[in-house]
């Protein structure tokens, strides 16, 4: 499926006289130019990218058993809380 | 005795109105997040956002989630202690504060509201503590609070070109720090 891709007239012109110059269909040179523009945004592309994985990031976390075990134990016999951990009840 | 934070800061949830362009803490990836994402993340429930507020002026901000925690495999004798579903956490993604309002103890405020809010996550739906993806030079301020690192395979949050560190408080330990007297 293709849907039409509207641009103002000087970038239609520009299109429609490179195309002539380069011999080759609009929609040929408008790939192509994606294309190499694409190629050379790579870097920001994947930021952009790794910023929507953060977004997406799981909140769940996946721990070795030995870790569960570490876990489990803090759980049923919980730390006396440090002094600034104390200090935090009066915030 | 000195307060533990400048007076007059509260911590309230961030709002639509709320200016975050201008806020900064020196790290790119927080701000970033802060001014690109918070917002949405907020509005769309995906995390709740809170932000310290001092004269008006944003000065700190902690986003968190409810979460989970599970193991790859469990052992038999683990099976007998745990339950066999995922054990919720409330987990602080990030936390951060304004360059020029650091070592004010703004951060220990924000902490403690996400304690606080973690204690209420346990009263009403479960939660056995919080995890804090840290930062590589956070680390060492988190296990002040007695935060222990937890080697985690999945699930990672990254901070940047750096993965963070995952450390985990049990609730048990919160409720016996924040209870009031009154509480008991």
């Amino acid at each position: 499926m293709t849907s039409p891709i509207r641009v103002d007239q000087d970038t239609d012109d520009r299109i429609t006289h490179a195309a002539r110059l380069l011999g080759v269909t609009k929609k040929a040179l408008v790939a192509e130019a994606v294309q190499a523009y694409v190629a050379q945004k790579a870097p920001q592309l994947d930021e952009g990218l790794r910023h929507v994985a953060e977004l997406l990031a799981p909140t769940g976390i996946v721990v070795s058993s030995s870790t569960m075990r570490s876990v489990a134990n803090l759980i049923e016999q919980p730390p006396e809380p440090t002094p600034s951990l104390r200090e935090l009840r009066d915030a | 005795m000195r307060p533990l934070f400048p007076q007059g800061t509260i911590v309230r949830n961030l709002e639509a109105a709320d200016d975050r362009r201008a806020f900064s803490c020196g790290h790119p990836d927080l701000d970033r997040y802060f001014r690109d994402y918070a917002g949405q993340h907020s509005r769309r429930g995906l995390s709740r956002v809170q932000v310290a507020v001092l004269n008006g002026e944003i000065v700190g901000y902690a986003a968190s989630a409810p979460g989970h925690i599970t193991s790859s495999e469990l052992p038999s004798d683990l099976r007998r202690r745990l339950p066999h579903y995922p054990l919720p956490i409330l987990r602080l993604a990030r936390l951060a504060v304004a360059e020029e309002h650091q070592h004010r103890g703004i951060g220990s405020l924000l902490l403690a509201t996400v304690l606080q809010q973690a204690l209420g996550l346990r009263d009403q739906y479960g939660c056995v503590g919080v995890v804090i993806d840290a930062k590589a030079e956070a680390v060492g301020y988190y296990a002040t609070f007695g935060f222990q690192v937890v080697p985690t395979e999945s699930g990672q949050i990254q901070g940047g070109a750096a993965p963070t560190t995952q450390m985990f408080l049990p609730i048990g330990t919160i409720e016996t720090a924040l209870r009031h007297d009154s509480d008991k």
